[in-house]
């Protein structure tokens, strides 16, 4: 991304170099958090915010990708699995793991998928006060477009979180076998 | 004494949506008195809460849900408070983000046993609050959304905006709750 900023900007394709500036601000993130917190991410996870950054910034904005209509969508769809994901690890390190046994996996499945929506709603916050205060037009499909992507985000989720519903339920079952 | 209070709100509440009905079914005005026959349906889905063995939700929870339905269904939609009050609509909003943060505390008590919440973080319980409390925003916004796509063509006539101020309104209500759940997580 910092080779893209530095070819865009003489180019004078500004746009495109914000954009890879954008894009190596968020690819510092997982590293920031790997030095600054006790948070740890399992890899398949920071592989796959890396296969949606390089999915949104470099193949949807930068090629021009977002402009096919259903890639957006896409994006969308993807990353209501990684929320799902990250929720399911979030909630690993904020349990411990005796309490395993003590807790419903309806707990989870609903956590995972509520974690979802909620990136969702924060994602589209943060464009809607982007086109009210910076006059962008992030949001320019309007309301389809807001919902359009909220549902591609909940359903990305909903997908993860049953697969999650059902490997909880299966360790109980093992547990209370044993 | 719950079930009591049950029985007694829900039979009051659908019989004050049955004499609308009947009201408005008279004077041929269609779209109220389609709001007060949903307003008896939904009025009747806490009776079901009587069939469970055990019944999580405590009585201040189960008045909440008729306060809602009162202001939304009656307030909002047939004495028209939707119409003639902007910010009306982003109050019932609220409202909904701070109840459903209430069902999202009695959520976590059924679903992790008195044993376990020693283990777990107040930061999940403040996660999970503040997401069930987003989740029904969004489930909320896509009803309206398809029901515009395939039947109506007024409920998100706001457009954008409207939809944007809801969510937020939401959110904010949840996020509240969320802060409360989060720092009484011992007595919760």
């Amino acid at each position: 991304m910092g080779v893209m900023a530095f070819y865009f900007f003489p180019a004078g394709e500004s746009k495109k170099a914000w954009v890879a500036v954008g894009g190596v601000v968020c690819g510092a993130i997982p590293l920031l958090l790997a030095l600054f917190t006790k948070l740890k991410f399992n890899l398949p996870i920071i592989i796959s915010y890396f296969i949606f950054l390089f999915g949104s910034q470099v193949l949807g904005s930068i090629r021009g990708w977002y402009g096919l209509g259903w890639w957006d969508t896409f994006i969308h769809f993807i990353s209501g699995g990684i929320l799902a994901f990250t929720a399911i690890a979030l909630y690993e390190r904020l349990v411990h793991r005796n309490a395993g046994n003590d807790i419903s996996p309806w707990f989870i499945f609903l956590f995972a998928f509520g974690f979802t929506a909620l990136g969702g709603v924060l994602w589209e916050t943060y464009e809607f006060s982007c086109d009210q205060f910076f006059g962008t037009t992030m949001q320019g499909g309007g309301n389809t477009d807001t919902m359009t992507d909220l549902i591609a985000d909940i359903v990305g989720g909903l997908v993860i979180s049953i697969y999650s519903w059902i490997r909880t339920y299966i360790k109980l079952k093992k547990q209370k076998g044993e | 004494m719950k079930k009591f209070t049950i029985i007694f709100l829900a039979s009051a509440f659908i019989l004050f949506m049955a004499i609308l009905l009947v009201i408005y079914l008279v004077k041929g005005d269609t779209s109220r008195w389609q709001v007060a026959l949903g307003g008896m349906i939904v009025g009747a889905i806490p009776i079901g809460l009587l069939f469970l063995k055990e019944n999580p939700f405590n009585i201040p929870t189960i008045i909440g849900y008729y306060v809602f339905l009162f202001c939304s269904s009656y307030l909002g939609s047939i004495a028209s408070f939707y119409l003639h009050y902007k910010w009306w609509d982003s109050a019932v909003h609220l409202y909904k983000g701070i109840y459903i943060g209430g069902v999202g505390i009695t959520l976590i008590k059924v679903f992790i046993r008195k044993s376990a919440t020693e283990n777990i973080s107040r930061w999940i319980i403040f996660l999970f609050v503040v997401s069930l409390s987003v989740t029904a925003s969004i489930l909320w916004e896509v009803y309206e959304f398809l029901g515009d796509r395939w039947v109506t063509h007024t409920m998100q006539r706001g457009g954008n905006t409207d939809t944007m101020l809801d969510l937020l309104a939401g959110l904010l209500g949840g996020l509240l709750i969320a802060i409360y759940g989060a720092m009484r997580k011992h007595q919760v």
